[in-house]
C-alpha cells in the first residue's frame, strides 16, 4: 500500500473552491443538486417503467443542503444519503475522524485518502466541520422552542385541455362513466413540516390533476392526506413515530418500504444502507406504513417494532349486493383517482402489518433479523396472467430474514437470506473490495425463488420485485488519477419462470462503462456506454403461442459541464440510444440539450433554463434526462418522438423567510398533431406545464 | 445420456463449442480471468500471445486440462515448454481437444523476444489438425492446416501494459463443405497494475465467425503464495473464478467458468520453472 501523501493540488483546488464558491453561505447551497446525484437518480428512472417519487431522497438531500450536517457528530446512518460515496469511503471517513478526534475544518477531509477532489466537493454541499455540541438535557421544551416550521404550497396545471376534461353528453357519460375525468386539471399540493432536534411532525395533502376537490367523490377535500409525528431521545424510547412512516432493514430482502436503488453509475454501491425507521414525508400514495413504530437501543442491540393499518386500492372481483365483494384482484399503486372506476377502487382493502427488527454489532460483525406479519381483510385473487402465477394471493403472509455484514479496512462482506411462509426463500450475498488505492470492486449474487413473496421487500434486483431471479453483478471503479475515473459494471440474470412480456424462462445481461474526466474545477465531462440485452414477446403475432425475440437497448452519452463564472454554469448533453427488437428495423433516438444556470451572488433570484432537441423513431427509443424543478419537486421526463422541449425555472426570494418559484415547461412536437391517447389525449402538437410554488419558513 | 447432453449443448451454442481454436486460451490463470490473456507473460504465452515469451529468463514446462461444461468429450488438454536463449525464447506446445469421434490437435513452435526495452514481439507457427469420424459413410475425414499467430506487447508505463495478437489472419479453410473456415482472431488488451498486489485486465477479441467478445478479469494477491482471480466474458456470457498457489516450486492454478445455461467448466494447470 502506498503511504498517504498530502495532496497539494487538492489543497489548492479546495482552497479556491471554498473561497470563491462561497459555499458556507446557506442560500448558495440551495437549488441544484450535485451532478453526480442527478445522474444516479436519472439512471434509476431509466430503469423503471413507472414514475417513482424520488421526493423523499431529494427532500432529505435538499434539507441537508440548507441545514448541513456536522461531520463530527454524524454517525454511519447519517451518511446513507450521500449516495455518491461508497461504503468503504464512508468507513474511511469515520476511521479518520476517530484518529483525529474531530475534523477541524473541511480541508482535513483530504486526509481521508480514498476521497477524491470531487467527492469532497460533493460532500461539502451537505456537511460542515464543527464542534460537537452536547445534546441539551431539557430537550422537549427546547425542541418545541427552537424548531423550524416549513410550509409549501404548490399549484400545477397543463395548459392544453386533455380529452378527459372536454365536455361530454350526459347520455354518453351515463353509459361510459369512465370517459371523463371527475375533477379539474389543477394539481394542488400542500406540505407542512416542523423539524427540531428531537421532534418532527408534518402534514402532506395532495390533489392530483383530474381528481375532485371538496365535492363529489372527494368531500373530505384533498384526495390524499398523510401525516406523522416523530419524537426522539425520550426517556423510555429512542424514537417513536405515529402516523405514516417507512422502515428499511438489512439489505431490503424482507422490509424496505422506502425508495430502493439498483444499478446506477455509482457502480460500487450495491450494498444497501438501511435507514431504519423514518417518517414518510413524500407524496407517494402507496408503499408507506401507517400506524405506530418504536425504536430502542438496549446496549449494542437495536430493536424496532412497528404496527401498520392502512387502506389500499384494489380491483374488486365479484360484487355481491348483500355482502359486498368477496375478493380483490391486483393491489393498485398509482394513487390516482380521477375516474369513477379508480374512485371505486379506492381504499377497498385493509392491509395490516406487524413486525420488528433486531440488529447488533459485534466488533467487525453486524447481524440483524427482521420478521413481520402481513394480512389483508379481503383475499387477493390469483391473476389470470401466467407470469403472475407465483405472486402473493390469499390474505396472510409471514416474511422473515437474517442479514449480516463483516467489515475490514478494505473489504466488506454482506448479505441477507429471507424466508416466506409459503415455503419459499431468497438470498443475496456480496462484497465490496479495495484491492489497491483508487480501485474498487463490488460483486453481488442473488437468488430469489419464483414464489418468494417478500411483499414489502426492496432488495437489489433486475425485476421490480425480488422474485423469480438469479443473477451475478460485478462493478469496478478505477480512479486513474485525480482527473480521470473509470466506472463499469456487468450484470447477468436469469428468470426461471415467465416474466412481464416474456412468455418463457429467459436470461439477460447488462453492461455499462463510464469515463469521467474532470480537468479542472470548472470543467467536467463524462462519456458513457450502456447495453442491455433481454427478451421480449414479439408483437403482432399470428400464432397462438407467443414467441420472444432478443430485445437489445444500447445508448451512448456525452455530457459536458462548464462553470463559466461563479454565477453562471452551462451543461450540455448529446445522447444516442437504440432499441432493437426486430433486427432489420432498429429504433434510434437522439437527444441534445443545453442548460444554462444563472445564480447571481447576493441577488435574491436564480434562473435555470433548458433547450432540448429530440428525435426518436418510437416510444421504445425514448431517452430520459433529469430536469431542474421547483424545490423538493423532481422531474425526469421521457423524451420521445420528434420535437423540442424548453423549460425555465425561476426562483425569487421574496423575503428572508419566503421563497417563490415558477416553472414553465413546454414540449413541441413536429411529427404529430396530437399527443397521448384516450383521456390523456391533447389535440395540439404541444404541451405546456406550469408550476407555481411558495414556501414560508417560520 | 451423454448423447442427449451433447445434443443439448450443441443446439444451445454449437458455434462456440465446435472448435478449440475459437478463442480458447490455455492455462488455469488465463481461464480464471475470463481469458483476458493477451497482455500476460508466462509459460502459456506461446498459445495465448507469443510476444509474452519475450520476457522469459528461465526454462519452464507446464500442463493443463479443461473439461468444458463438465462434459468429458469437450475436454481440452495441453502441454508447453519454453527455452530462453540469448536471441530470444523458443517454445513448443501441444494441445488436444475432443475425443475419438471428433478431435482437434494443435502443435505450435513459437519464438518471442524483446524488440525494444519496452516492446516485445513473438510469433507461433501452428499446425492445426481436425479429425471427424463419419458414421454414415464410414469414411473418416481429417485435415491439417498450417497457420500462425503473431503478437506484440508494450509497457506503456509501470502501470499500464498493452497487448495485441492475431491468430490465423486469413481464416484458413478447413473444408469446402459449407465453406468451413477456422476463424481469424484479433485481440487487443490492456492490463492495469495500480500496485504490485493487484492486476486488472480488459480485452476485446474480434472473431471472424462470431463477432466481438469482451473479456475482463482481475487478480489479487491474498498472500505471497495465494492469488485469487475472477473475470467474465461476453458473447456468450460466462463468469470465471480461480485461485493460484505454489507448492515445492510447482505452481498450480485452478479455475472454474460458469455459463448461465451450460454450467461449469473446470480448468487446472501445473507449471514448473527450472532455476
Amino acid at each position: 500500500m502506498r503511504k498517504p501523501v498530502f495532496k497539494y493540488h487538492y489543497f489548492l483546488l479546495l482552497c479556491l473552491f471554498f473561497c470563491f464558491a462561497g459555499i458556507s453561505k446557506a442560500q448558495e447551497r440551495q437549488g441544484e443538486l450535485p451532478l453526480s446525484i442527478q445522474q444516479i437518480i436519472e439512471d434509476h428512472a431509466e430503469e423503471q417503467d413507472e414514475q417513482i417519487d424520488y421526493s423523499r431522497l431529494i427532500e432529505e438531500l435538499q434539507y441537508l443542503m440548507s441545514n448541513p450536517l456536522n461531520i463530527n457528530a454524524a454517525d454511519e446512518e447519517d451518511f446513507q444519503y450521500f449516495i455518491f460515496l461508497n461504503e468503504l469511503q464512508i468507513q474511511d471517513i469515520l476511521r479518520q475522524r476517530k484518529r483525529l478526534g474531530e475534523f477541524k475544518n473541511m480541508f482535513q477531509l483530504q486526509l481521508v485518502e480514498s476521497l477524491t477532489y470531487r467527492d469532497i466537493q460533493n460532500l461539502s454541499h451537505f456537511v460542515y466541520a464543527g464542534e460537537i455540541k452536547e445534546k441539551a438535557k431539557d430537550k422537549l421544551t427546547r425542541s418545541l422552542k427552537y424548531g423550524r416550521h416549513d410550509v409549501f404550497m404548490r399549484y400545477e396545471r397543463t395548459i392544453e385541455t386533455r380529452q378527459g376534461y372536454k365536455p361530454i353528453a350526459d347520455s354518453v357519460l351515463k353509459k361510459h362513466p369512465n370517459k371523463r375525468y371527475l375533477g379539474s386539471p389543477d394539481k394542488y399540493y400542500f406540505k407542512y413540516a416542523y423539524r427540531s432536534q428531537n421532534i418532527r411532525w408534518g402534514l402532506n395533502a395532495e390533489k392530483d390533476a383530474g381528481e375532485e376537490f371538496f365535492k363529489g367523490t372527494q368531500k373530505q377535500g384533498f384526495d390524499f392526506y398523510s401525516g406523522y409525528l416523530m419524537l426522539e431521545d425520550l426517556a423510555w424510547v429512542d424514537k417513536i413515530v405515529l402516523g405514516d412512516y417507512n422502515v428499511e432493514t438489512g439489505q431490503g430482502l424482507s422490509m424496505w418500504s422506502g425508495l430502493s436503488f439498483g444499478k446506477s453509475s455509482n457502480v460500487i454501491s450495491v450494498r444497501k444502507q438501511a435507514k431504519g425507521l423514518k417518517p414518510s414525508t413524500s407524496m407517494n400514495e402507496f408503499g408507506f406504513l401507517r400506524g405506530i413504530a418504536l425504536e430502542r437501543k438496549f446496549g449494542p442491540v437495536k430493536t424496532t417494532l412497528f404496527y401498520s393499518r392502512a387502506m389500499r386500492d384494489a380491483n374488486a372481483v365479484e360484487i355481491d349486493s348483500v355482502e359486498g365483494f368477496s375478493a380483490v384482484r391486483t393491489l393498485q399503486e398509482t394513487g390516482y383517482h380521477y375516474t369513477q372506476s379508480l374512485v371505486d377502487n379506492k381504499n377497498l382493502v385493509e392491509e395490516q402489518m406487524a413486525g420488528g427488527n433486531v440488529s447488533t454489532r459485534l466488533g467487525n460483525f453486524k447481524i440483524g433479523a427482521t420478521a413481520y406479519y402481513f394480512s389483508l381483510n379481503i383475499p387477493l385473487e390469483q391473476s389470470n396472467r401466467l407470469y403472475k402465477k407465483f405472486d402473493f394471493i390469499g390474505t396472510e403472509r409471514v416474511v422473515s430474514s437474517l442479514d449480516y455484514e463483516f467489515n475490514l479496512k478494505d473489504f466488506i462482506l454482506f448479505g441477507e437470506t429471507g424466508y416466506t411462509d409459503n415455503g419459499s426463500w431468497g438470498t443475496l450475498n456480496g462484497f465490496i473490495f479495495r484491492p489497491a488505492s483508487g480501485v474498487y470492486l463490488s460483486v453481488l449474487h442473488r437468488n430469489y425463488q419464483k414464489d418468494f413473496q417478500n411483499i414489502k421487500g426492496g432488495a437489489f434486483s433486475e425485476n421490480s420485485s425480488n422474485q423469480n431471479e438469479k443473477g451475478l453483478y460485478g462493478g469496478l471503479q478505477v480512479q486513474l488519477n485525480s482527473e480521470i475515473e473509470l466506472n463499469g459494471y456487468a450484470d447477468h440474470f436469469e428468470f426461471d419462470w415467465l416474466n412481464y412480456r416474456i412468455d418463457a424462462p429467459s436470461q439477460g445481461s447488462e453492461y455499462m462503462v463510464q469515463l469521467d474526466y474532470e480537468p479542472s474545477r470548472k470543467w467536467s465531462t463524462y462519456l458513457r456506454y450502456r447495453y442491455e440485452g433481454k427478451k421480449q414477446n414479439l408483437s403482432n403475432q399470428d400464432d397462438y403461442i407467443n414467441h420472444y425475440a432478443d430485445r437489445e437497448r444500447e445508448g451512448f452519452r456525452v455530457n459536458f459541464s462548464w462553470k463559466a463564472a461563479s454565477f453562471l454554469k452551462f451543461n450540455n448533453r448529446v445522447e444516442w440510444s437504440r432499441m432493437t427488437i426486430d433486427k432489420d428495423n432498429p429504433e434510434d433516438g437522439w437527444l441534445v440539450y443545453q442548460d444554462v444556470l444563472l445564480r447571481p451572488k447576493e441577488k435574491p433570484y436564480m434562473l435555470s433554463f433548458r433547450y432540448a432537441l429530440f428525435q426518436t423513431d418510437s416510444y421504445n427509443a425514448r431517452l430520459y434526462a433529469y430536469e431542474h424543478d421547483v424545490l423538493y419537486a423532481f422531474s425526469i421526463p421521457a423524451y420521445a418522438y420528434n420535437g423540442f422541449r424548453t423549460y425555465l425555472v425561476f426562483k425569487y426570494e421574496v423575503k428572508e423567510n419566503m421563497d417563490f418559484w415558477i416553472k414553465v415547461a413546454r414540449s413541441q412536437y413536429v411529427d404529430r398533431q396530437f399527443i397521448g391517447n384516450g383521456l390523456t389525449r391533447i389535440d395540439n402538437p404541444h404541451k405546456t406545464d406550469v408550476k407555481l410554488q411558495i414556501r414560508i419558513k417560520f | 445420456m451423454v448423447k442427449q447432453c451433447l445434443l443439448l449443448v450443441f443446439v444451445i451454442c454449437h458455434s462456440v463449442l465446435l472448435a478449440q481454436y475459437d478463442g480458447s486460451y490455455a492455462g488455469g490463470r488465463q481461464a480464471a480471468i475470463g481469458g483476458s490473456a493477451v497482455t500476460l507473460t508466462d509459460s502459456w504465452s506461446i498459445l495465448n500471445n507469443p510476444a509474452g515469451m519475450g520476457v522469459a529468463d528461465h526454462i519452464s514446462a507446464g500442463i493443463f486440462y479443461e473439461t468444458r461444461y463438465s462434459v468429458n468429450e469437450f475436454s481440452l488438454r495441453g502441454a508447453a515448454f519454453q527455452l530462453p536463449t540469448d536471441i530470444g525464447a523458443f517454445g513448443l506446445a501441444f494441445t488436444y481437444y475432443g475425443y475419438t469421434i471428433y478431435n482437434e490437435k494443435r502443435v505450435v513452435l513459437g519464438y518471442g523476444r524483446q524488440l525494444m526495452p519496452k516492446l516485445r514481439g513473438g510469433v507461433g507457427f501452428e499446425y492445426l489438425h481436425t479429425r471427424i469420424e463419419n458414421d454414415l459413410s464410414a469414411v473418416n475425414s481429417s485435415k491439417g492446416i498450417i497457420t500462425f499467430q503473431a503478437g506484440l506487447q508494450a509497457d506503456l508505463s509501470d502501470k499500464i501494459k498493452l497487448g495485441f495478437s492475431v491468430f490465423n489472419p486469413w481464416a484458413a479453410k478447413l473444408s469446402e463443405y459449407e465453406k468451413e473456415n477456422i476463424p481469424a482472431l484479433a485481440r487487443l488488451g490492456v492490463s492495469y497494475i495500480p500496485d504490485e498486489k493487484f492486476l486488472l485486465l480488459i480485452e476485446a477479441e474480434q472473431n471472424s465467425e462470431h463477432g466481438l467478445r469482451i473479456k475482463a478479469g482481475a487478480e489479487y494477491e491474498l498472500h505471497e503464495k495465494l492469488i485469487a482471480r475472477g473475470g467474465f466474458k461476453t458473447n456468450p456470457a460466462e463468469y470465471t473464478f480461480g485461485v493460484g498457489t505454489e507448492f515445492l516450486d510447482i505452481k498450480f492454478n485452478i479455475s472454474v467458468g460458469y455459463h448461465l445455461v451450460l454450467g461449469y467448466s473446470p480448468h487446472g494447470d501445473l507449471l514448473y520453472v527450472f532455476d
